[in-house]
């Protein structure tokens, strides 16, 4: 069950796409901080890594 | 590609082939599942180029949701054998993206080698434009016999190029012939078949 104080999620939703939403990760905040430090450049590069963006 | 030796091949009809799952029309596990997601994910980046593949994507999407709301909504029963199942899936196919991706780079670094571009190696296959596109991300299977012929006309190890990856169904089958050899130099690893290589001479897999 999702619960917000701890579950995380990060979504990718498609305007061009019927937009459409799909989940892409998912974890808890303490999983989120050590995955992606709180920044959007290593979020970009976790996109990257997993061939979500070129 | 992963450490380890790769000696056991998945067969040609278990990689991840868009054609095959838009063919069924449904996902039968969960490596299909998460192959089929990854799928989804190449197709996303490639409609840019191929907005031709807009409609197979749609429809694998849908099968993907047919799959998702019969397995894993409010509704299903989802236990800890599937959660499970669904790990060792994920875990395979992230692998074999890995090794497509890994694949598709070394091939491109060749084909600028030798200034030549993705559709000039089609045409020397004998594929199309969309289906070259198909191939080099891994949404269709490369035939063994284009395998072939990139591998003797770029001289890239065949490892390079052939995906090694047991299918679950696989290795539940080995996991248990293995219980019954009781060879304690083999055994079954989450990544691989791999043999106790602190019982080996080291020369043998390298």
């Amino acid at each position: 069950m999702f619960n917000i104080h701890v579950h995380r999620v990060l979504i990718l939703i498609e305007f061009a796409f019927e937009g459409e939403a799909t989940v892409i990760w998912y974890g808890s905040h303490d999983e989120y901080k050590t995955n992606f430090k709180n920044n959007k450049t290593t979020i970009k590069k976790w996109l990257k890594a997993h061939g979500f963006i070129n | 590609m992963a450490e380890g030796p790769w000696f056991y091949q998945l067969g040609m009809k278990e990689q991840p082939d868009l054609k095959r799952i838009l063919k069924a029309g449904r996902l039968s596990n969960e490596l299909d599942l998460e192959s089929a997601l990854v799928m989804d994910r190449k197709l996303r980046l490639l409609l840019e180029d191929n907005p031709e593949m807009i409609e197979s994507r749609s429809r694998l999407r849908a099968i993907i949701k047919a799959y998702e709301k019969l397995h894993w909504s409010k509704e299903s029963d989802v236990d800890e054998i599937r959660i499970k199942e669904n790990d060792i899936a994920e875990s395979i196919a992230e692998q074999e993206r890995i090794f497509l991706e890994a694949r598709k780079n070394i091939i491109k670094q060749n084909l600028s080698q030798f200034k030549m571009t993705q559709q000039d190696l089609g045409l020397l296959l004998g594929h199309g434009k969309t289906y070259m596109s198909e191939l080099m991300n891994g949404i269709s299977p490369f035939g063994m016999r284009d395998l072939i012929v990139v591998h003797r006309l770029f001289q890239i190890e065949l490892e390079n190029l052939i995906p090694t990856i047991i299918s679950q169904k696989d290795r539940i089958r080995i996991k248990a012939s293995i219980d019954r050899l009781n060879n304690p130099m083999i055994k079954l690893e989450k990544e691989d078949l791999l043999f106790a290589r602190s019982n080996l001479s080291s020369n043998l897999w390298h």
